[in-house]
């Protein structure tokens, strides 16, 4: 291997290539005007009888053409030689580099205005500059690169070694550059990856374009006029498009129905979620069926989707509706060589062409025709089907296309975002596609990949910045549709995470303990330490009433969501019974479900209020919630809770909790004890209490920490009166009133709001309307101004 | 040295590519004007325009007529384009032919005009 990496420039086949890269561009056009000038000349000299400077002129124009059929033919295409080095070297890089010391910085200067490596500053949007400052200057090290392009080329069992291999190589096998990269949170995988995609744009730009058939393809197939009215002609399509797609011709759902198609299936029904591709799927069967190289059965068919919305806006009534369906499909049958794809065929049987029954016309069309048929719909539209139209059903065969894996989603990304590109006039960096895969894999529980993915990408566009989509304006496009931060933290909310104790303490008195677990806990998750596949965090608070369990819940929600509604609170007491399960799983017939509120809500916490009250079932519900960030409901679409907080309150043990509290202790000191009791004494299941981030035990609140909630409490009151610019101040002998009244060491503080609304709330109001109180005033309550 | 590399290539690949390129144009000449496909149906209707019997000898009669019309007229279109391509298909065989017999001469022929120009 080592005597491969001897780059001779002074060989024939490099300087074959340097001529031929001399002659591209400016000169080349030269070359070809001094060649028709040269045919011009000599004709015009014969004409005029000028025979001697004729025979001169045509000489030349005869050598030149001779060097022009060389340069194409043989220069141009310079096909790789043997095994040595600059045998393998495409001619892109062999013409391009100079005689002298050659290092991996010289190379890289050589090559970085060539497309290819503009296509990798582009994807990871670094700068030549950038690139060259990194690179190494001393010619040692430049057998290291050509032996990573070497195994590259070889991997990708290309013929020759193109720029794309040798960028990737000085890419890979930079230390400095891959620190770089590094930071960027790029891998060498991904070096590896956008390699991959470049070496597919040029073999695409150089495979030789399909046979389709040619001028009398289609003299021995009838007319199908009314069919061009209703229908699409995919076939016709992919012909003209290009080779959009085309590798999905080798993946095994295409194969499946050409399978299905070939051993003569009458009705084929393709079965996947939403946006998993099916029409993809069919372009690139319809491209692939058009060619000539076909099993003679499938040779040169043509597949027409139809088009419900048309055919219901040309017909008038059922009876039309009828008539004009069958004319299709007798078109389509007679013509021979047509295959009929009804996309979204639940339209056709049950939505789109109203009360009439399409499978009443479709079902002898499968059982005596020849005409073959393609059904595209989801899986519960087939159960819907199977379900109601067993007969039909039955007759069709059925495909079941799988959800691409990470490979094949980023690789039609890939594809999608050149067109994107091309189209919008944007640059797509290879970040913003895997954060792309990423964030509609986590965030987009409808549709399937890769629809989702490239329906995101689509999203990110208004978001570019100075014309490039990045990372951040994919994340920026889901903050934004589906409002929550999925970005690393910024500075400001940095400083936010890390102070999130302050920002609750704000709202809750003290439970210091129970407020710090979580907010690490929170801190974990937002730092990317967490597990991303399951919820942002799980907590099971155990103690008694009252002592801030639900305040600490909705306070998450305003400090890390940002706002207190986004909790969905279930008291769990409701749900005792087996058959509760059903209504917490409910689909899109109950919006109140726990499913429904999390798609409505996705970000938000949850509140799962007296947990023991719970039947088995829910709480076995609770464990696959916990371990798999997900539900499925009961019409088999999943829901994500990845996004969610989980809060499950009990107030099982408070009594223990409370003598613990009583005799001194503190509740570290007997937590482990405490749970091991729960669990002993069966109020708990140990894998549940095992699936929580955290316990968080909260103390009963004191007598001081009350008069503090009512001075929280107090805050509120004057909240609402500050429109009225009216302040009421509680004396400290007032406070202790209202505490000694409100205080019950079974309820903690949740009397406490009640007699605030009746010793102090109730006085003032009758004061405001009495005319006692106007605006402007500053209001101070003593013990025996309180109601009570 | 690139010099002899080009007479090197002309006389060798570029030669043979003269002759391969004469297969290849006609493989592709064939294929435009559908050559296989034209000859497999050609006693086959025009476009599968067909009648289909009634009841009655008339209503069959009729039907075989008007098949039998289709019939014509698929072969008359098909035969005249199978013709036509036939005569490309000899005529890209001479020309290429030609071209292949020519070649080793033309570096020949720059010399001899060259001369000629010359003197």
């Amino acid at each position: 291997m080592q005597g491969q990496n001897i780059l001779n420039l002074k060989s024939i086949r490099a300087k074959k290539a340097k001529l031929a890269i001399k002659l591209t561009g400016a000169i080349g056009k030269m070359f070809i005007v001094l060649m028709l000038v040269f045919i011009a000349l000599s004709v015009f000299l014969f004409l005029i009888s000028f025979s001697r400077i004729a025979f001169l002129t045509s000489a030349i124009s005869l050598a030149i053409i001779s060097f022009f059929i060389w340069y194409k033919q043989d220069l141009w295409v310079l096909k790789p030689t043997n095994d040595s080095l600059d045998g393998q070297l495409a001619k892109e890089v062999l013409g391009i580099l100079k005689e002298g010391q050659i290092n991996p910085r010289s190379v890289w200067i050589s090559l970085s205005t060539s497309w290819q490596s503009r296509f990798f500053t582009n994807r990871f949007l670094i700068s030549a500059q950038l690139v060259e400052q990194n690179l190494s200057s001393e010619s040692t090290d430049m057998s290291v690169v050509w032996d990573k392009a070497i195994q590259l080329a070889k991997t990708r069992t290309s013929p020759g070694i193109e720029v794309g291999h040798v960028v990737a190589a000085l890419l890979l096998t930079s230390q400095p550059l891959q620190t770089i990269f590094t930071k960027s949170k790029l891998s060498k995988e991904d070096i590896e990856a956008v390699l991959a995609w470049l070496i597919r744009v040029v073999d695409s730009s150089r495979a030789a374009k399909p046979y389709f058939g040619g001028i009398g393809r289609d003299w021995t197939t009838g007319f199908t006029p009314h069919l061009s009215e209703f229908g699409q002609n995919l076939s016709i399509v992919a012909e003209k498009s290009g080779d959009h797609f085309d590798w999905l011709q080798q993946t095994s759902g295409v194969i499946a129905i050409k399978n299905a198609l070939s051993q003569g299936a009458s009705g084929i029904a393709l079965i996947g979620p939403p946006g998993i591709g099916k029409s993809s799927y069919i372009a690139a069967l319809s491209k692939e069926l058009i060619q000539e190289d076909q099993d003679i059965n499938l040779r040169h068919q043509q597949i027409v989707s139809l088009s419900p919305s048309m055919i219901l806006s040309r017909a008038k009534g059922t009876g039309e509706i009828e008539h004009t369906l069958m004319t299709i499909i007798s078109e389509a049958s007679h013509a021979g060589h047509i295959i009929l794809f009804f996309d979204d065929a639940q339209l056709f049987f049950h939505e789109g062409l109203g009360s009439f029954d399409i499978t009443q016309i479709l079902l002898p069309v499968l059982e005596n025709s020849n005409l073959q048929l393609i059904f595209a719909m989801s899986p519960n539209d087939f159960q819907s089907l199977k379900s109601n139209q067993s007969a039909f059903a039955a007759k069709l065969t059925p495909v079941v296309l799988a959800e691409p894996d990470q490979g094949s989603v980023m690789r039609v990304l890939e594809d999608t975002s050149l067109g994107i590109e091309y189209k919008r006039g944007v640059l797509i960096s290879y970040e913003a596609l895997y954060e792309t895969y990423r964030l509609s894999g986590r965030y987009e529980q409808e549709m399937s990949f890769p629809g989702k993915a490239i329906q995101l990408l689509e999203e990110a566009l208004p978001y570019a910045n100075n014309g490039v989509i990045t990372a951040e304006s994919v994340q920026l496009a889901i903050e934004k549709t589906r409002g929550i931060k999925t970005g690393s933290a910024a500075p400001v909310e940095a400083d936010e995470l890390l102070s999130l104790e302050d920002e609750i303490h704000k709202r809750m008195i003290n439970q210091s303990r129970a407020v710090s677990v979580v907010a690490n806990a929170l801190r974990r998750t937002r730092a990317g330490v967490a597990n991303p596949k399951r919820p942002i965090g799980s907590f099971l608070f155990l103690g008694p009433t009252g002592v801030g369990k639900t305040e600490l819940a909705k306070s998450i929600a305003a400090t890390y969501f940002k706002n207190e509604s986004n909790i969905i609170r279930l008291d769990m007491s409701e749900y005792q019974q087996a058959d509760d399960v059903k209504r917490l799983l409910a689909g899109s017939d109950d919006n109140s479900s726990l499913i429904m509120s999390v798609r409505e809500r996705p970000f938000s916490v949850v509140l799962l209020d007296e947990i023991e009250k719970a039947h088995t079932n829910v709480l076995n519900l609770l464990l696959q919630l916990l371990d798999e960030g997900q539900l499925t409901d009961i019409d088999g679409r999943a829901a994500s809770f990845k996004d969610c907080i989980i809060i499950v309150t009990s107030n099982a043990g408070s009594e223990e909790i409370r003598e613990h509290i009583a005799k001194g202790e503190e509740l570290e000191s007997f937590q482990a004890a405490f749970i091991d009791q729960l669990i002993s004494s069966n109020q708990f299941k140990p894998e549940l209490i095992n699936r929580f981030d955290e316990i968080v035990l909260f103390r009963p609140l004191n007598q001081s920490e009350l008069a503090q909630v009512v001075g929280l409490m107090m805050q509120e009151v004057n909240q609402t009166l500050s429109n009225q610019k009216i302040v009421i101040q509680l004396t400290d002998a007032a406070v202790a009133r209202i505490v000694a009244a409100g205080y019950d060491a079974r309820l903690g503080a949740r009397p406490m709001r009640r007699v605030l609304q009746h010793s102090v709330e109730d006085p003032i109001a009758n004061q405001i309307l009495s005319g006692q109180i106007k605006p402007g005033d500053h209001v101070n309550m003593d013990e025996s101004d309180l109601k009570l | 040295m690139l010099a002899l590399e080009f007479f090197t290539w002309w006389y060798s690949q570029g030669w043979l590519k003269r002759w391969q390129e004469i297969i290849t144009y006609a493989h592709k000449t064939s294929q435009a004007f559908s050559t296989r496909t034209l000859v497999r149906t050609l006693f086959e209707p025009w476009r599968r325009i067909i009648s289909y019997p009634g009841a009655g000898l008339d209503n069959h009669l009729r039907a075989m007529f008007d098949n039998l019309f289709s019939r014509i007229i698929g072969f008359c279109v098909r035969i005249i384009v199978i013709t036509f391509s036939g005569v490309m298909l000899v005529f890209i065989m001479l020309v290429g032919i030609s071209v292949a017999l020519i070649w080793p001469l033309i570096p020949f022929i720059i010399l001899a005009l060259l001369i000629k120009g010359v003197i």
